[in-house]
C-alpha cells in the first residue's frame, strides 16, 4: 500500500484543499427542505448541484408510490435478481422503459454507475475494440476495463476522429462497439449523434448511447438526444439513470438487441449487486410517467436555464455550451475557483466545484444544474451572487 | 522509421508540454509520468498528439506497462508493424 502512486495523488490533492480552508468535496446538507432548497452550514441554501432536472424528488406522486410499496412489499430485496429472484415490479419497470423508448427489452440495474459497467463490459469482451469519446464518464471507462477489450479514444465529439480510427482497424471496424454520451455532464455539450449515427452505420459497427444527463431533459417525450436528433431507432443501446431527472437511484439500458436475456446474465454488475428495493422502483416508476407526459416540466426546465444562460452572461462570465440544463461557469485557475466556489456557499448558493483532471482540458469550472423546480427568483438570486463576486474581484 | 525516428518525434511532442518544468533532458529512459510529472490529460493529449504523426491508434489499456518514453516508442513500433 506504501507504494499506492492513485492513493498518494489523491492525499495530496486534499491536503491542498485543507490548507486552502475549503472542503468542497466534503459538504453536508444539514436539512433538505424541497428539490432545490437546503439548510448548509446553518443557513437557508439555494441547491443548484443536484442534478434534479425536473424537480421531482417530493413530488406528491413518487412519494406516495414509495410509501405504498415500502409497506406492502418490505424495505430490500435482500439479494441480487439472478440469485434471489425478481419481484414483479422489477420486470413491470422494465417493460415500461422498453415501452417508452420503443424498444424490445430492458434491464434495470441498481446504480447508473453499474449501467455502463454492466452494459459495456457483457457487450465487448477480450479481442474486440471499444471506441470512445476522451472525455467520457468514468463510468464508461471503468466499463471498459471491466469487458478486457482493447479501448481507443477518439477526441472529444469528434466524429471525423472516430472515423479515421475505425478505418485503421479495417474489416474488424464491423465488430467494434462505439460509446459516446448525448450530454457531456462538465461542460453540458450534446454530442453530435446524427452524424455519429452515420459514422456507426459506414463501418456497421454498434452504438451505445449514456443518456444520463438528457433523459427527462430534452426530446419531445424526454427521450433525450436520440430523440432530439431523431436517431431512436439507430441506437443500439441507450443506458440512462433514475438518479437525475427521474430523482431516484438506479440504472438501465434498453434495446431491441437479440441478445438482451444473455447479457443480463453475462452482467456481473448485474448479477452481483442486491436488486434495488420496491419503494425506489415504485417511486421511479411514478416519475417516469411523470417525465413522459412532462412538456410542462421541460418547458419549464428551459426557461430556467435561458435565464441563468443569460444572466451569467450578462455578467461576462465564459459558460462552457449553449443553452442546456447544465451551465457551467469556466473559471480556468483552481484557487480563483475554489475561492468563488466558497464564496458563492457563503452567500446561500450551491453549485459544483470541478476541477483538473475531472474537468475538460485544464480548467476549472463553477457547474450549475437547473431544474424545473427552480423559481425565477431563485435564478436570479443565482446570477447575482455571481455577479457580485465578479464586482468585488475586478 | 526506426526506433530512434520514433523516440525523437516522442521527444518533439514531450517538449512543449514539460517547458516549465525545469526538465533539463529528455532521453529514452526519461520516466513521463515520474520524472516529467506529466498529469493523465497530459498524457491523453500527447498520445492523442503520437497518433496523429505516427498513423496509428494507441490503445487505452497499453499504457499501464509504459513508463518511460522508450516504453511508449516500443508500444508505437510494435503498433506500426501490426503487432500490438
Amino acid at each position: 500500500m506504501k507504494s499506492n502512486q492513485r492513493l498518494a495523488s489523491i492525499e495530496a490533492a486534499h491536503q491542498e484543499l485543507v490548507e486552502f480552508g475549503v472542503d468542497p468535496f466534503a459538504v453536508e446538507i444539514e436539512e433538505i427542505v424541497s428539490p432545490t432548497g437546503g439548510i448548509i452550514q446553518g443557513r437557508p441554501t439555494i441547491l443548484a448541484g443536484t442534478n434534479n432536472y425536473l424537480g421531482l424528488t417530493f413530488h406528491p406522486d413518487c412519494v406516495a408510490a414509495a410509501k405504498k410499496a415500502l409497506e406492502e412489499q418490505g424495505t430490500g430485496t435482500t439479494g441480487s435478481r439472478m440469485a434471489n429472484g425478481s419481484y414483479a415490479c422489477h420486470r413491470e419497470l422494465e417493460r415500461e422503459l422498453a415501452a417508452f423508448y420503443e424498444k424490445s427489452d430492458a434491464i434495470v440495474f441498481s446504480t447508473g454507475y453499474q449501467a455502463n459497467l454492466g452494459t459495456i463490459s457483457s457487450i465487448a469482451g477480450p479481442g474486440d475494440t471499444v471506441f470512445i469519446d476522451a472525455d467520457s464518464h468514468a463510468s464508461i471507462y471503468d466499463g471498459c476495463q471491466l469487458s478486457g477489450a482493447s479501448v481507443i479514444r477518439f477526441r472529444h465529439n469528434d466524429y471525423e476522429d472516430l472515423a479515421k480510427r475505425l478505418r485503421r482497424l479495417g474489416e474488424a471496424a464491423a465488430d467494434a462497439l462505439i460509446v459516446v454520451e448525448g450530454v457531456y455532464s462538465m461542460l453540458g455539450d450534446r454530442a453530435p449523434l446524427k452524424e455519429f449515427v452515420r459514422v456507426k452505420n459506414e463501418f456497421g459497427a454498434r452504438l451505445i448511447v449514456d443518456e444520463a444527463h438528457s433523459l427527462g431533459v430534452l426530446g419531445e417525450r424526454g427521450r433525450g438526444v436520440v430523440e432530439e436528433a431523431d436517431v431512436l431507432d439507430e441506437v443500439d443501446f441507450i443506458v440512462g439513470t433514475f438518479s437525475k431527472s427521474l430523482g431516484n437511484t438506479g440504472g438501465f439500458c434498453v434495446s431491441s438487441s437479440d441478445n438482451m436475456a444473455v447479457l443480463r446474465y453475462a452482467s456481473r454488475p448485474y448479477v452481483f449487486t442486491a436488486s434495488l428495493p420496491p419503494a425506489t422502483i415504485a417511486a421511479t416508476r411514478a416519475a417516469l410517467k411523470l417525465l413522459d407526459k412532462g412538456s410542462d416540466l421541460r418547458k419549464r426546465l428551459h426557461n430556467n436555464a435561458t435565464r441563468l444562460h443569460d444572466g451569467l452572461k450578462s455578467f461576462g462570465f465564459t459558460l462552457g455550451a449553449p443553452v442546456n440544463a447544465v451551465v457551467a461557469v469556466v473559471i480556468g485557475d483552481k484557487s480563483e475557483a475554489l475561492s468563488m466556489w466558497d464564496y458563492l456557499l457563503k452567500a446561500g448558493v450551491y453549485v459544483n466545484l470541478m476541477v483538473p483532471p475531472a474537468t475538460p482540458g485544464s480548467e476549472s469550472l463553477l457547474r450549475c444544474s437547473v431544474s424545473a423546480a427552480h423559481s425565477a427568483a431563485q435564478i436570479d438570486a443565482l446570477c447575482n451572487a455571481f455577479g457580485e463576486w465578479r464586482s468585488r474581484n475586478s | 522509421m526506426n526506433h530512434q525516428d520514433i523516440v525523437t518525434e516522442i521527444i518533439k511532442v514531450l517538449t512543449p508540454l514539460v517547458k516549465d518544468k525545469g526538465v533539463e533532458q529528455i532521453t529514452e529512459d526519461t520516466e513521463l509520468t515520474g520524472e516529467l510529472a506529466l498529469d493523465s490529460m497530459q498524457v491523453m493529449n500527447m498520445l492523442l498528439e503520437l497518433e496523429d504523426a505516427f498513423d496509428i491508434s494507441i490503445p487505452v489499456n497499453a499504457m499501464a506497462d509504459i513508463k518511460t518514453v522508450g516504453d511508449l516508442a516500443n508500444q508505437i513500433e510494435q503498433l506500426m508493424s501490426g503487432h500490438s
